[in-house]
């Protein structure tokens, strides 16, 4: 029997990347008793640990025109998101940007002493700034959460919600490498675990250990999901007006060098992909991280990257940051030189990645009001886990995911602050806490079973190829549901565990093959192509039917149903289809003349 | 190998690397004081763990070699 400990707190934030982190600190300043648990070392953990450090700030004082920032926001966002909630991230990013100049957190200066703005190519107009790596940046903000009296819990996994009276009372885990039993009761929760992904290998970025743990947990104590559709950063569907070429965006993050064994040495090279757009199919046609997929799907792969056709300053800008993120003796060590230039037989990543980044807020546990609350009273959630649709269906900018993280998650923390305010102390039932305990330690206490492991490489190989989740189509999602379900009710039960760190493993295994479900019946439901989500069965946007949401609810069963959102949200429906979407999708032409 | 080595002549023990693991791939052996590789298949490249190293005692290699796990984990 493993050892019980208990910590109380008024909040509890349960993942300590940037939305965690803040809402800790604004939690604190409230005045609450604060608790911050993740199941890594608070600092080294969360996407925002391998964020590119991309960070949008919308100030008037910068020159930024609020109405032309919310009208592309809608516009790439294809109008599912919320415009109230846009420009909340909007207004309060300077705010935060302000908090991060007192933690000790810069943007990168240009000569002259002025904060460098840049945009990426192919990501719109929309500018942002430069914080640095995340690993270089977080550990100021842990600092600041522990001079504000924050307590740090590190490295214990937070497996669930408890409940009493259908009001959250707090949260349980493990220690992943004692394998102790942690409680916390708590007033309130705050849900900042980000999103998840199926890349075990962490080609993409090494985020293997995002596993959807928060919107899993909510999901287990009865939240709305929603957006999950979308949880699919790899599946950007767009196509520049009049280009028969279908564009299909794969993030453009990795890129495999040939003389690289493993992809991910190479791939999360800061920057390349970003800078250097310089990409060739098998038959010599240019391709963008856009078409790329297609192009491969039409049979016209590999994609080779011919770094002699770069700029000569995107060039140097990839260096710099190279080096300035302290990553040289990675391209040294796999013998690469990108000075001298020449023709890599590597190809952007065809595979898709569910929304290990994705685009902060765009997917998750849904929020009710402007507070980051869910429909679970005393639980608020915060950034990559938070459907918040301060974004669409789609990546507006860059820099908007490590924003929306640190607006959402000072609002959750404030707004759990005081709720926690109205509640007495908090005790947990015992017998509650008994069940909850033999679900956490079942995979430790079973004699035999499957390897977690395991699990994540059926997960991987099932759901990773592009066929799945960046080009879908209906007969195919059912195909793949059908094992998911498989996998739910035959195998999840039945997960092995060897010691805590593979306990850490199974109950990942877990929330990721029920993430999974939530993935595929959202896609199934979408009967159209929107944003990132892009069905080849239904290759165009059908408005208004569509301009609604798909949300999720456990009622026994994963219930799926549509929501319709506002009117006054809709596109001006007066106005060409081809006006109201500047972006193509791939058949779109075909299926919309048949339709004529 | 992905990981590759931990100097031990170089290691202090001083759980840097430890901490900055996302995967938990490396432990502090208690008893030597020592970093100690716990579980190598699951290390992602990130590198976190040698770039962090205060004494530079870690190498990881670009090549990553898993070997491929069956349903019962050996």
């Amino acid at each position: 029997m493993q050892v019980e400990r208990e910590i109380e707190s008024d909040v509890l934030v349960i993942g300590g990347g940037m939305a965690g982190l803040f809402a800790a600190i604004k939690a604190k300043e409230e005045g609450s008793e604060v608790v911050l648990v993740d199941k890594n070392y608070v600092s080294r953990s969360g996407s925002t640990c391998f964020a590119e450090g991309d960070y949008s700030v919308f100030s008037t004082e910068w020159g930024h025109d609020l109405a032309s920032w919310l009208d592309r926001v809608r516009v790439s966002g294809e109008y599912l998101n919320d415009p109230e909630w846009t420009e909340i991230t909007l207004k309060d990013s300077i705010e935060r940007y302000r908090d991060l100049l007192r933690m000790g957190v810069r943007a990168k200066e240009k000569e002259g002493g002025d904060i460098l703005t840049y945009t990426r190519p192919g990501f719109g107009p929309l500018e942002c700034c430069f914080l640095g790596r995340g690993w270089t940046f977080l550990p100021a903000l842990r600092r600041e959460a522990s001079k504000r009296g924050v307590t740090i819990v590190d490295r214990v996994m937070v497996t669930d919600l408890i409940l009493e009276d259908g009001v959250v009372a707090g949260a349980c885990g493990f220690h992943t490498r004692t394998a102790e039993f942690y409680v916390f009761p708590a007033k309130a929760v705050v849900l900042c675990t980000g999103n998840g992904t199926f890349d075990m290998a962490g080609a993409m970025a090494p985020v293997s250990f995002l596993s959807y743990d928060g919107i899993a947990m909510a999901y287990r104590a009865g939240a709305e999901i929603g957006g999950m559709e979308f949880s699919c950063v790899g599946a950007a569907a767009f196509v520049a007006e009049r280009d028969e070429k279908a564009r299909i965006d794969v993030s453009g993050r990795t890129i495999h060098m040939a003389p690289a064994h493993y992809p991910a040495w190479v791939s999360y090279g800061p920057h390349i992909s970003f800078n250097l757009d310089n990409y060739v199919d098998a038959e010599g046609f240019r391709v963008s991280r856009l078409t790329a997929p297609h192009a491969i799907h039409e049979g016209r792969g590999p994609i080779l990257w011919v770094l002699d056709a770069a700029r000569p300053e995107d060039l140097e800008a990839t260096l710099r940051d190279i080096r300035d993120s302290r990553t040289t003796f990675r391209l040294e060590r796999v013998g690469i030189d990108l000075a001298k230039g020449g023709v890599y037989a590597g190809v952007l990543r065809l595979e898709s990645t569910p929304g290990h980044l994705i685009f902060g807020g765009g997917a998750g546990v849904v929020s009710k009001d402007k507070a980051c609350a869910t429909s679970l009273p005393g639980l608020y959630a915060g950034g990559d886990t938070c459907y918040t649709r301060a974004v669409g269906a789609s990546y507006p900018a860059f820099g908007f995911g490590l924003r929306n993280a640190s607006v959402t998650g000072a609002r959750a923390g404030k707004a759990a602050a005081l709720f926690s305010w109205k509640r007495g102390r908090i005790s947990i039932d015992k017998e509650r806490l008994r069940r909850v305990r033999e679900y956490v330690y079942g995979p430790l206490e079973r004699k035999g079973g499957f390897d977690p492991r395991w699990v994540h490489l059926q997960l991987q190989n099932l759901v990773t190829p592009y066929y799945a989740l960046i080009i879908k189509r209906g007969d195919r999602l059912q195909a793949f549901l059908t094992i998911v379900e498989f996998l739910r009710d035959h195998i999840s039960p039945k997960l092995l565990a060897r010691d805590a760190h593979s306990l850490r493993l199974c109950h990942e295994a877990r929330n990721r093959i029920l993430a999974l479900e939530m993935m595929l019946r959202s896609s199934l439901a979408r009967t159209e192509s929107r944003g990132i989500h892009y069905r080849e069965d239904f290759p165009s946007r059908v408005d208004p039917y569509w301009l609604a949401l798909v949300k999720i609810r456990g009622e026994g069963e994963m219930r799926v149903f549509r929501e319709p959102i506002p009117e006054d949200y809709w596109p001006d429906m007066s106005e060409e289809y081809r006006k109201r979407y500047p972006m193509r999708f791939p058949g779109e032409d075909r299926a919309l003349c048949e339709k004529d | 190998m992905s990981i590759e080595r931990i100097d031990e002549s170089l290691c202090s023990g001083c759980g840097t690397c430890s901490d900055s693991c996302p995967m938990d791939v490396i432990r502090i052996d208690g008893e030597r004081g020592k970093a100690t590789i716990a579980y190598p298949e699951e290390c992602t490249l990130c590198a976190l763990c040698e770039i962090e190293c205060p004494v530079g005692a870690i190498y990881v290699s670009p090549k990553r070699d898993v070997p491929m796990p069956t349903c019962f984990g050996v």
